[in-house]
């Protein structure tokens, strides 16, 4: 053992020694504590040396000692335990830090069948010498036997570090045990004590305003996506400070939790992201959130609380269920909303008065706008056609603005109309006349769509038509002539002669999609 | 008072409903001897120009549609207007001369069929005029500056026929001669609803 270590344990000893003396004298006898015995460690040392038989004659020497002391001084006999030999038992909690300023409790817990010494705290500056420890014995606690416990007073505390180590013995100098070592202390760091920062009131007055604005969210919300397949979902973000960390949160109905899908930006203010098809099983709910750089935000479109319904719906379009009327004002949209599943090509069959009838080729481009072409007959002739339809709604009974456009390629007139003169000249150069009416036409109606713009709606419309046909000079000549009773006159009609007009007209009709 | 609501609910529709018919150039050439003779005398100075001994002739314009003012047509009311755009007087034979030494000639409209103009044309309506000193000297044919009148109030809803007249002064054609007066003019039929 270190010469000092032992000047200090021999010191520690002579001092319980004197302080029991001290007590006996004054004192009634009392019970045996074994922590206020002086301990026989320096003669244990040298009995550890000389062997068990020389110490136990010294012990029985002390005893004989003692037993010739003064009446009033003589101690009830304490119970004699046989030495076990083994030293404490030491268990310890490291302690890592420490505040600065502030006492530091160290313990642990050592037990011993003959009564533990100690056990000792050997504390040091971190960085000194092995030979610079400071001895501190530790106090047995009342509550717990065997815990021990000091507080390294709070000047000691006022270094960068400590290093420490505790040795135990027990009361028959079996020992030592000790926790960590004068070699291989264990540190303690000391830190700052942490105190809370009071940020100064403001004033009520003054608006601090965070630098930046959560970005603007537009979004065209989707309302059905198919089963199985992805669900891509659009966004447009527009911010002065930027756009991060653009999401699409979504959850499956019924879900309490959101999953996050960041998205992508696909150029300009656009950003996407699609929702894994895999996650198309059954009805989704979403909602759109984002963030500027700086973190303001998040901007939503949607809400958690109020999140958008996508219906998953069956792939087949057979299982696709016809719009109840009841269900119409949940599926309304708006201009601004894209519908990539929606059949887009079809057919229409129509007629009407006075433009006549048509079978056209149908091509949605948008839900909204229509396009269509084909042939139109009107009894007296046959013609072509082409138009737009717009149904800024998805009802069950949804209205349109309807504008064609077309011109018949020929017409024979005389099959509705009979000229009546007695003169036959005359006669016939109207049926002539009438046998080559051709004319454009230009129709613009407002109307009403029953059914599903998906597959099949019917549908009525009324409006107006504009007419222009060109009624030929030779021949309108040919008619003024033949009404001519004056062979000294004569007609010349030079130009064409315009025959134009605007009409109501009313047609109903059905469009059929089919793709 | 409610069938009064009906009715024009159901006609609110044919509000700005209209059918035209319109050609801005008709031509009417009437010949002023009937043939090939030539009725006018060449070299005098020209005034009242009178034909077959008329202050006034005739031209017919036939039966013919919708020359009528206004016509009820079912729903509709055609309104007709014939507005005459010029005129032109044709010589029919090259040998006669020419009308260069025409000073100014006018082509005058009677107020009705069973009318004739008088001797100076007071009571007749200009429908055209020429004046050298605007218009420039004239050869085979002169051509008159139109005043924009509607002919369908000159013409006869039963004769169908208008009588005109020509006031002139200057010197006429070298020999006798003959010509074609013509008309030129705009037709325009429309039909109202209701």
């Amino acid at each position: 053992m270190h010469l000092r270590k032992l000047f200090v344990i021999a010191a520690a000893s002579l001092c319980f020694a004197a302080a029991a003396m001290a007590q006996s004298d004054a004192a009634p006898p009392s019970q045996p504590d074994a922590s206020a015995k002086p301990p026989a460690k320096p003669a244990k040392k040298k009995r550890t040396k000389s062997g068990k038989k020389s110490g136990s004659k010294k012990t029985s020497k002390n005893r004989k000692k003692k037993s010739s002391a003064p009446a009033a001084a003589v101690q009830p006999v304490e119970p004699i335990v046989p030495d076990d030999g083994e030293p404490p038992q030491l268990t310890h909690q490291p302690v890592a830090a420490g505040t600065r300023g502030k006492p530091l409790t160290i313990a642990a817990h050592a037990v011993d069948a003959n009564g533990v010494f100690g056990p000792i705290l050997y504390v040091r500056k971190r960085g000194l010498g092995t030979g610079d420890y400071v001895p501190i014995r530790m106090i047995a606690s009342k509550i717990v036997p065997g815990d021990y416990s000091v507080d390294v007073p709070a000047a000691l505390i006022n270094l960068d570090g400590l290093e420490y180590y505790i040795e135990a013995w027990d009361t028959a100098g079996n020992g030592p045990t000790r926790a960590g070592s004068s070699e291989v202390p264990m540190a303690v760091a000391i830190e700052e004590e942490k105190r809370a920062i009071a940020l100064p009131t403001l004033p009520t007055n003054v608006t601090i305003k965070p630098k930046g604005a959560p970005p603007a969210i537009t979004h065209a919300a989707l309302t059905q996506a198919l089963k199985g397949k992805p669900v891509e979902i659009n966004a447009r973000l527009v911010g002065d400070t930027g756009v991060q960390g653009a999401a699409v949160m979504f959850r499956h109905a019924g879900e309490k939790d959101y999953r996050a899908l960041p998205m992508g930006n696909i150029g300009g203010d656009d950003y996407t992201a699609t929702i894994p098809a895999a996650m198309a099983t059954s009805d989704l709910e979403y909602y759109v959130e984002a963030f500027d750089q700086y973190g303001n935000g998040p901007a939503r479109s949607g809400a958690p609380n109020v999140p958008y319904g996508l219906k998953v719906m069956d792939a087949s379009p057979a299982a696709v269920p016809a719009p109840a009327a009841a269900s119409v004002a949940s599926r309304r949209r708006t201009l601004d909303d894209e519908d990539t599943d929606r059949t887009i090509i079809g057919i229409g069959i129509d007629g009407g008065a006075p433009g006549g009838g048509g079978a056209m080729l149908l091509v949605r481009p948008f839900w909204w706008l229509r396009l269509n072409g084909g042939l139109a007959y009107n009894v007296a002739g046959f013609g072509y056609r082409g138009g737009i339809t717009l149904s800024p709604a998805d009802w069950a009974v949804s209205p349109t603005l309807n504008i064609d456009a077309g011109q018949y390629l020929s017409g024979d007139l005389n099959k509705f109309v009979t000229v009546n003169d007695s003169n036959p000249a005359f006669v016939g150069a109207v049926r002539t006349l009438l046998s080559k009416t051709t004319y454009k036409f230009a129709t613009a109606q407002v109307g009403l769509e029953f059914g599903s713009q998906r597959r099949f709606v019917f549908y009525v419309r009324g409006g107006l038509t504009y007419f222009e046909s060109s009624l030929s000079g030779a021949e309108i000549t040919a008619v003024a002539q033949s009404k001519n009773p004056d062979p000294n006159n004569t007609y010349n009609f030079r130009g064409d002669t315009k025959f134009s007009g605007i009409l109501p007209c009313a047609s109903l009709g059905f469009n059929l999609f089919v793709y | 008072m409610r069938n009064l609501k009906a009715i024009s609910l159901l006609l609110l529709p044919l509000f700005g409903c209209f059918a035209q018919l319109e050609n801005p150039d008709i031509a009417l050439s009437h010949n002023l001897c009937g043939g090939t003779a030539n009725c006018m005398p060449g070299a005098l100075p020209l005034g009242l120009m009178q034909i077959s001994g008329q202050n006034t002739f005739t031209v017919d314009f036939g039966d013919q549609p919708l020359l009528q003012p206004s016509t009820a047509v079912g729903p509709a009311t055609v309104n007709t207007s014939l507005i005459l755009g010029g005129a032109g007087i044709q010589l029919q034979n090259a040998a006669s001369g020419d009308f260069s030494q025409v000073a100014t000639i006018s082509l005058l409209a009677a107020p009705s069929a069973t009318t004739d103009c008088s001797a100076t044309g007071s009571n007749c309506t200009v429908l055209a005029d020429y004046d050298r000193a605007r218009d420039g000297a004239a050869n085979q044919s002169i051509t008159l500056r139109g005043r924009g009148v509607d002919l369908i109030t000159f013409i006869s809803s039963t004769s169908h026929s208008m009588n005109l007249q020509l006031q002139a002064s200057g010197t006429g054609p070298s020999g006798a001669w003959n010509a074609d007066v013509s008309m030129d003019m705009g037709l325009k039929a429309r039909a109202n609803f209701p």
